[in-house]
């Protein structure tokens, strides 16, 4: 156990269990909160949030959270793994690009290296990045609490109980001929949330054609929203590019703030649909080759 | 007076030569202190019984306060004092118009503005008792622009300035209408700037702590005796009963220089509760309260003959002042004047307004009213070139100063290497190669600025002054009061003290400015302390050694003339009666100076004003005695689907005099020119109600490394008689004309202007798309 900002009026507590089973015993009772890097809790902190709880069980030291795994068709991601791990995994680079891209664009490499993807996902802020990422690729959450488990879209991640541990991210994954790629336009260039995120999953045929297409949209009402092309099977990769850019900008609310007015996040979320999906494509290409796909 | 007699490092034609160390890369006198965390920041100063202190601020742009309750804040445990308006002096104070309270009086003008303050055993519990100050306000209606401060029936922000005008210029210097009618081109229009913060990284604190009826203050301020001046005025106090001892300062680039109320609130929690308090600004508090760069509307009308030589300028400039008056009143004179001591103007006028707002103060920021009529002016002058069809750096140089050249408003330019500058940036960055070759989604741009080294702005003054002590062991002491502000400026001092004393830098230290102990100066902004202080140090260096050799002279029976010093030992050669050489460490030369009857210190006095002149009310008169310029010149990268800019490229080439230390100088013109970009292209916030939306780090876009170009500094082969050792200042030129070329080079890119800053990723693009829906290319 260790006690932080002991100066200020109220203590607060870590626990560390480097067992899920225990993890849960804490949270089972009232007053403990899952804590991953503890970015969004300090920031909390900062902001003086009422509802901030002083009571955390750390969650980064429990092995079965921090492990990767690849099988017959699944990726399956530990929710306690730091974004600068997925960012630099060989495995995910390969195989699901659009989480990694998603992870090493995420703020700073510094925050990389605290930030836990189950973190990123259970604050459910739409300007997040791995959230998008995920989402286009059809990604699922596995959840447990002392008393039950459950499976929930990362759309669902608002429904989080406060007793919950994210174990696992599943990945539905298709190697051959299969492409993701994730795009991030920001206004200085680094360290900052994005005016558009937004991830793209393709999967072509044999005969170069659209088999698949899928777009996630983040930094938008809702977000990140999910702009499935399931009508688009036999579709040319040129007019799939440009049908998914017009489909997303119309389907997607962006918000006028300091990074740019909705009218020009709509316009940004149609180019970079476009180049998002372009890039898949290119990936799916290069996954054409049977044996390469398989390696 | 001779000080070394080794071969100098270098030999201009009428300088004379150098002493060792000038040009030189000398380590820093405190790099290894602040790398290690040994320096002492505002919030590191720790006083016996300290509380710490916390501010209530006004939610409203505008209101009037009906009643602070404080009883349930007193009640908190911890907390020492609850302060508001009752326990100040009620007095106004400001650095050229007095208008601001130390806590509110009745009134609340902006968002930010202090109302109360607690200080506490610990910031928690100030923080928490803040919250529980309860303040009754009528909204009042409020005007959140200058276009709505200038509208008829406006509200006025203070009753006593009708219109909202808080201070106002106009001159005509040369018949301007006549040589507008003998113009064959004529250019004019309208730029708008935003306001920029200072985002240093430290931000503004102090330690208040009272002795019987004084109170010395630990401020990271850039001008103790300004401040103390200031200070006590708020307080109520004459400035006897004020000491300001400089902490160390994490940036100040013209935001701490003494016009906020966190000293003086400061001060009175301590005194209140009888205890030390520290009150540092958090960095919300540096975005809501603090004092940044005004935004800045101007309209702009340039005159040109066929054959590229400028006539006439007319400018009318709109400042937003904030609420409160800080130096918007100097920054806006710079914008009107500077100018037109760069290029050989026929006739100028103006008519430049400060516009009260019920918006967060405004004030002096690196490069002062520089970079926003440089902004303005220079794309006028881009634009004019491209009418005329004249290359910029070609029309630069038709027009540009020389020594010797006196502006419409007597500014006399003592050296000048503008057009080596301008011919330099041209070389360096291969302007006619890249125009020749243009590249897609390319362009580029040139600007030229110049500024000051110093200003006259308090009254006739803008000197210093400087002891230098030698000690018995060898050493000197630098004492001063001007301030270093992170930008080297004691190495610098260090720097001449060793060079004129022939000392190694690592016997020579700099001690930090207190009202009590150091002489009196004005302290740093204005690109003036190499050039003004420097020569204060230097004039009490040379006092220093003649002294010494003087002393040496009559204890070894030689002519003071003889000798020499060089690496702390006074030199004699053999003389003509038939001498023996001499050689005795300075050390000992003092202590033989000490330890006789009638026994002296050895102590150089020097003292420099300014070789200036006080501006009158319409801005006549040499401001500074010496001008430093740049040139640059910028490539950029636009995405055509985008909008978004990529710099490629930036030359800086500067006249700053002589460059005293290189890395240091090229550290200033790297620094400005991030600035700039951060100014041209990231730094703003989206507004609400009066206040920016998110203050903080998550909105408001400080350009990054990562958006840094390949960056090229050179500096002109220049010399400034009146300067030390011939340099001149260097601190703020560079950041001045970056917006004018980035803007510049996207002009030239993709054929949009953008007129109003910052020159965002989406204006360039909607520029792009009405290009394009109009059919031109």
């Amino acid at each position: 156990m260790t006690v932080v900002d002991d100066a200020l009026a109220q203590q607060c507590v870590v626990v560390r269990p480097n067992d899920l089973a225990l993890a849960l015993t804490y949270l089972a009772s009232d007053d403990y909160s899952v804590v991953g890097g503890g970015v969004r809790y300090l920031l909390d902190r900062h902001d003086r949030v009422p509802a901030v709880t002083y009571k955390l069980v750390a969650v980064t030291d429990i092995p079965e959270l921090g492990e990767v795994t690849c099988s017959d068709g699944h990726v399956s991601i530990g929710a306690g793994l730091t974004l600068s791990r997925i960012a630099s995994d060989p495995m995910l680079t390969e195989v699901v690009p659009a989480v990694a891209e998603a992870a090493g664009l995420v703020a700073t490499a510094r925050i990389q290296r605290i930030v836990t993807l189950g973190g990123n996902v259970a604050a459910c802020d739409d300007a997040h990045d791995p959230p998008v990422a995920l989402a286009a690729l059809g990604a699922t959450m596995s959840v447990q609490s002392s008393c039950e488990s459950r499976v929930l879209g990362i759309a669902d991640a608002a429904g989080l109980r406060r007793d919950e541990i994210i174990r696992t991210f599943d990945i539905p994954v298709k190697r051959l001929r299969s492409g993701s790629a994730f795009e991030k336009f920001l206004v200085r260039g680094t360290w900052e949330y994005a005016c558009v995120n937004v991830a793209a999953v393709v999967d072509l045929t044999a005969a170069g054609v659209i088999d698949r297409v899928r777009v996630a949209v983040g930094s938008v009402d809702g977000g990140p929203i999910v702009i499935n092309g399931d009508d688009m099977t036999g579709a040319t990769v040129e007019s799939a590019i440009r049908e998914m850019g017009l489909r997303a900008s119309n389907e997607a609310s962006p918000r006028d703030d300091v990074r740019g007015s909705a009218r020009y996040k709509t316009q940004m979320i149609d180019t970079f649909s476009q180049r998002a999906v372009a890039r898949a494509v290119r990936r799916a290409v290069d996954n054409s080759d049977t044996d390469r796909a398989k390696k | 007076m001779t000080t070394t007699k080794s071969d100098p490092i270098h030999i201009a034609d009428d300088r004379g030569a150098f002493p060792l160390l000038i040009g030189e890369n000398v380590d820093r006198i405190d790099g290894v202190e602040k790398v290690a965390g040994q320096a002492e920041f505002s919030g590191d100063i720790r006083r016996p019984r300290m509380l710490y202190g916390a501010v209530l601020r006004s939610p409203h742009p505008h209101a009037r306060i009906i009643s602070v309750d404080t009883t349930r804040a007193r009640k908190l445990r911890g907390v020492h004092s609850v302060i508001t308006s009752e326990d100040t002096a009620k007095i106004k104070w400001g650095a050229f118009r007095p208008d601001l309270y130390p806590l509110a009086v009745d009134r609340v003008r902006y968002v930010g503005d202090e109302v109360a303050a607690v200080a506490a055993i610990d910031i928690e519990t100030a923080r928490r008792a803040v919250e529980l100050i309860d303040v009754e306000y009528l909204v009042l209606p409020s005007v959140l622009s200058m276009d709505e401060a200038l509208a008829d029936g406006a509200q006025l922000v203070h009753d006593d300035a009708p219109g909202n005008l808080a201070h106002e210029v106009q001159f005509e210097r040369g018949d301007v209408a006549e040589w507008f009618d003998k113009s064959d081109l004529i250019v004019e229009h309208t730029w708008q700037t935003q306001r920029q913060w200072h985002t240093a990284m430290e931000t503004i604190g102090c330690t208040a702590e009272w002795t019987e009826n004084r109170v010395t203050l630990w401020v990271n301020t850039q001008t103790p005796f300004l401040a103390r001046q200031r200070y006590a005025g708020a307080l109520g106090l004459e400035m006897r009963h004020v000491r300001v001892v400089q902490t160390e300062v994490g940036g100040g680039f013209g935001g701490k220089s003494g016009d906020d109320n966190t000293s003086v609130i400061c001060a009175i929690l301590a005194k209140n509760a009888g205890r030390p308090v520290q009150l540092l600004n958090t960095r919300e508090e540096e975005f809501l309260a603090t004092h940044p760069r005004p935004g800045m509307k101007y309209n702009v009308r340039l005159g040109f003959t066929s054959d590229g030589h400028v006539t006439a300028k007319d400018i009318q400039v709109f400042a937003d002042n904030g609420a409160y008056t800080g130096k918007t009143v100097a920054v806006m004179a710079a914008a009107s004047v500077r100018h037109d001591a760069m290029y050989k103007y026929q006739a100028v006028r103006a008519h430049s307004r400060l516009i009260y707002t019920n918006l967060v103060p405004t004030g002096a920021f690196r490069g002062f009213g520089n970079p926003a009529a440089d902004w303005a002016v220079g794309q006028t002058w881009d634009l004019a070139a491209e009418e005329l069809g004249i290359e910029p750096p070609e029309l630069f140089l038709r027009n540009a100063v020389e020594a010797g050249s006196v502006s419409p408003h007597n500014h006399k330019i003592n050296s000048c290497e503008l057009k080596q500058c301008i011919t330099k940036a041209t070389e360096i960055f291969d302007w006619y190669g890249k125009r020749a070759n243009p590249k897609p989604n390319r362009g580029v741009a040139m600007g030229c600025s110049i500024h000051v080294s110093g200003r006259r702005s308090f009254g006739d003054y803008d000197g210093s002054s400087a002891m230098v002590r030698l000690s018995d062991d060898g050493r000197a002491t630098v004492i001063t009061g001007e301030a270093e502000i992170g930008t080297g400026a004691r190495t610098v001092f260090a720097q001449i003290t060793a060079a004129v004393l022939g000392l190694a830098m690592t016997d020579v230290s700099v001690t930090r400015p207190d009202t009590d102990l150091a002489t009196h100066v004005l302290g740093s902004y204005g690109s003036r302390t190499t050039y003004v202080a420097g020569n204060a140090v230097k004039r009490a260096a040379e006092d220093a050694c003649q002294k010494l050799l003087d002393a040496a002279a009559t204890q070894l029976g030689r002519p003071a003339s003889e000798l020499w010093i060089e690496d702390g030992i006074v030199y004699g050669t053999s003389d003509s009666r038939g001498g023996e050489p001499l050689e005795l460490p300075i050390g000992a030369v003092v202590r033989a100076e000490l330890y006789r009857h009638d026994g002296q210190p050895i102590v150089g006095f020097g003292a420099w004003d300014n070789p200036s002149e006080f501006p009158d009310h319409s801005l006549f008169g040499n401001e500074s005695g010496s001008y430093n310029f740049v040139a640059e010149a910028a490539e950029v990268e636009v995405d055509p689907e985008t909008g978004a800019i990529s710099v490629i490229e930036i030359v800086a080439v500067a006249d700053c005099g002589t460059v005293l230390i290189p890395k240091l100088a090229e550290g200033q013109v790297e620094g400005a020119l991030a600035q700039g970009l951060g100014f041209a292209l990231t730094e703003r916030f989206d507004w609400a109600d009066g206040a920016p939306t998110n203050p903080n780090f998550v909105d408001y876009k400080v350009p990054t490394s990562a958006m840094m170009p390949k960056i090229t500094v050179a500096f002109a082969d220049s010399y400034e008689s009146t300067g030390p050792f011939g340099a001149k200042g260097v601190g703020e030129i560079a950041l001045d004309p970056v917006p004018t070329i980035i803007s510049g080079a996207i002009a030239d890119a993709t054929g949009v202007r953008i007129h109003e800053m910052p020159i965002s990723a989406e204006k360039v693009y909607w520029g792009m798309q009405t290009k394009r829906e109009s059919g031109e290319q």
